[in-house]
């Protein structure tokens, strides 16, 4: 057997070292490469975008929530009851039926918010969606938050 | 021993780790490469599963039309028709079970438009999405969940 000297025997332990830590730089990156973040996103944003279509369609009183949140955003009333106070409930009924997640629902009128359903937060958004009718016009959007 | 039978001796074993350490390493690196293309083939599964949610309402053998134009939703009463002829679409939806569960406003009823399980399986994953859907019986909009299962 051929003995190491003391700075052979360092420079194996360096080499050594070196290899452990490209190994566990390379395990690291796998999983920070392969996170399954954007695939997540994109199908939280089709389900927010099938959601807010949905909810916009949903018939209550010979028309659609569409109409209800219109009359909110006029102050009017709706089916004989508050516009405001209706909707929120039929939406909040929606998303509780159709969804695991925490949802927030908005709806503006030129930007103005005149109906919200839940806390805003930083979730994965739909696209604005235009309704409107006879008497005016809103845009509608839902966040995806997290789950409950 | 003479010092040249201990050189042979001595080659031997070299080449002999040398073969042992090659061995090992390809059934390694035929065990990763085939748990790789395992794990991109369920990848591509997930992927395509995934793509079913926004492919279904899309479908013009499911989506409502009203006078010619498109509505984004599912008609109840093209489903049993679909159902009929459901088996010509596994190239499309592969080994998975369709779901429609009407949600809101009650009346909770479900609908599997399309079932195709395999006989054995490891697991089941499940995606679900919103949907809006047309009931001509009471022409009426509803909520209803689409539920894909799928098998691997």
């Amino acid at each position: 057997m051929v003995s190491l000297k003391k700075g052979q025997t360092e420079i194996v332990g360096l080499v050594i070292v070196v290899i452990i830590l490209v190994i566990l730089a390379l395990i690291f990156l796998k999983f920070y490469i392969t996170g399954n973040g954007d695939k997540d996103s994109s199908v939280k944003s089709v389900q927010a975008n099938n959601l807010v279509n949905a909810i916009k369609m949903v018939t209550m009183c010979n028309q659609n929530i569409g109409d209800a949140i219109i009359a909110c955003c006029n102050n009017n009333d709706f089916c004989g009851r508050d516009a405001c106070r209706l909707s929120i409930e039929e939406i909040k009924k929606i998303m509780d039926s159709s969804s695991e997640e925490i949802i927030y629902f908005e709806a503006k009128d030129n930007d103005d918010l005149c109906l919200s359903v839940n806390n805003d937060c930083n979730g994965v958004s739909s696209s604005i969606n235009f309704i409107r009718n006879n008497d005016g016009e809103a845009q509608i959007q839902v966040k995806i938050c997290s789950i409950k | 021993m003479r010092r040249g039978e201990i050189q042979i001796y001595e080659t031997i074993l070299v080449i002999f780790f040398f073969v042992v350490i090659f061995v090992f390493g390809f059934l390694f690196f035929y065990k990763f490469t085939l748990e790789g293309i395992r794990s991109d083939n369920l990848d591509y599964e997930e992927f395509k599963s995934r793509q079913l949610i926004s492919y279904i309402p899309s479908m013009y053998e499911l989506r409502c039309s009203s006078m010619l134009a498109e509505v984004e939703c599912i008609d109840l009463g093209k489903i049993s028709g679909f159902k009929k002829v459901s088996t010509a679409y596994f190239d499309i939806f592969g080994y998975k079970r369709v779901i429609i569960k009407e949600v809101y406003p009650g009346n909770v009823q479900d609908f599997v438009i399309y079932e195709k399980i395999p006989v054995k399986y490891k697991s089941k994953e499940v995606i679900a999405s919103p949907l809006s859907i047309y009931s001509p019986k009471d022409d009426s909009y509803k909520v209803a969940k689409l539920i894909i299962e799928w098998y691997h």
